[in-house]
C-alpha cells in the first residue's frame, strides 16, 4: 500500500518535469541507447567497459538521470534499458540516492514550495537540474573514456596481424 | 590450407586480442595451445574470428553514433 502510494507520488512528481526537460532528455536517451539495441553486443561492450572506473561512473550517473526523468522514459528507448540495469547494478538501486550531489536544504526546500504553489511547480525538475548539472561532466569523461576504449580495441581487431590471424580460421570457400 | 603450426600461431594473436575472454585465464590458454587437439583449436579459433568480425561490424558501426552523442552533450553544456 505505502509501496503504491510512494510510486504514485513518485511517477506525479515525474509528471511535473517540464515538457521540453523530458524530451531533450529522452532524445539523448534514445541516441544513447541505439548503441546497445542488441543484447549480446550490449553485455560483451559494456563488460569491457565497465572495468574502467571513469566508465562506470558515467554509467551510474546516466542511470540516475534517467531515472530521475522517469521510467516511463526508460522503458520506451530500445536498448538502454540494457545500460540502466547495469547502472542500476554497479549503483545498487536500493541504496541509490538520485541526488546525491544535492544538498537537503535545496531538496526539502523544493518539496515545502510544494505547499505553497498547491503541487504546480516542478520541485523534482529542480533538484534534478542541480544534479544533472553535477552529472553532465562525468557523463561526458566517462563517455569520452569509453570511445578510447572502442577506438583502441577497433585497431587492434583491424590491425593486419589480427586480420591474418582471423583469415587462418575462415571458413573455406564452397566449390561446386 | 594453413598448418597446424599456423594455426597455433593464429590462435595465441587471438587470445591476446580477445575481449571476451578473461584477461587472468589467457597466460594460461595459451599455454595450453601446444596440447590441444587441432579439432579445439579450429573451434576456438573459429569462435574468437567470429568476435573480431563482430567487433569490426560493431565499431563501424556505432563508434560515429557514440561520437555523436558526446558531441551532443558538449553542445547542451555550452548552451
Amino acid at each position: 500500500m505505502e509501496k503504491e502510494k510512494n510510486s504514485e507520488f513518485r511517477s506525479e512528481r515525474v509528471a511535473k518535469l517540464p515538457d521540453y526537460i523530458k524530451s531533450g532528455i529522452e532524445r539523448l536517451g534514445a541516441d544513447f541507447g541505439e548503441l546497445f539495441k542488441s543484447k549480446q553486443e550490449s553485455k560483451f561492450l559494456l563488460g569491457k567497459m565497465v572495468q574502467d572506473e571513469k566508465v562506470r561512473t558515467a554509467l551510474v550517473a546516466l542511470t540516475r538521470t534517467l531515472l530521475n526523468i522517469g521510467i516511463s522514459v526508460i522503458d520506451l528507448i530500445p536498448g538502454i534499458g540494457e545500460v540502466v540495469s547495469i547502472g542500476a547494478d554497479l549503483a545498487k538501486l536500493t541504496k541509490f540516492d538520485l541526488t546525491p550531489d544535492v544538498s537537503k536544504g535545496i531538496a526539502w526546500g523544493s518539496e515545502i514550495l510544494e505547499l505553497f504553489t498547491g503541487g504546480v511547480l516542478p520541485t523534482h525538475a529542480i533538484e534534478t537540474t542541480f544534479q544533472v548539472i553535477k552529472d553532465i561532466p562525468r557523463i561526458k569523461v566517462g563517455l569520452k573514456k569509453a570511445k578510447e576504449i572502442w577506438s583502441a580495441h577497433q585497431a587492434v581487431v583491424k590491425s593486419k596481424k589480427v586480420q591474418d590471424a582471423a583469415a587462418v580460421f575462415a571458413p573455406a570457400p564452397m566449390t561446386a | 590450407m594453413p598448418t597446424l603450426e599456423e594455426k597455433k600461431d593464429a590462435l595465441e594473436i587471438l587470445i591476446h586480442q580477445s575481449i571476451l575472454l578473461d584477461e587472468a585465464k589467457k597466460p594460461d590458454l595459451v599455454y595450453k595451445i601446444p596440447q590441444m587437439s587441432e579439432e579445439d583449436i579450429n573451434a576456438l579459433g573459429q569462435f574468437l574470428a567470429l568476435e573480431v568480425k563482430n567487433a569490426e561490424r560493431f565499431y563501424e558501426e556505432n563508434l560515429p553514433k557514440l561520437e555523436k552523442f558526446i558531441d551532443q552533450l558538449e553542445s547542451v553544456d555550452d548552451n
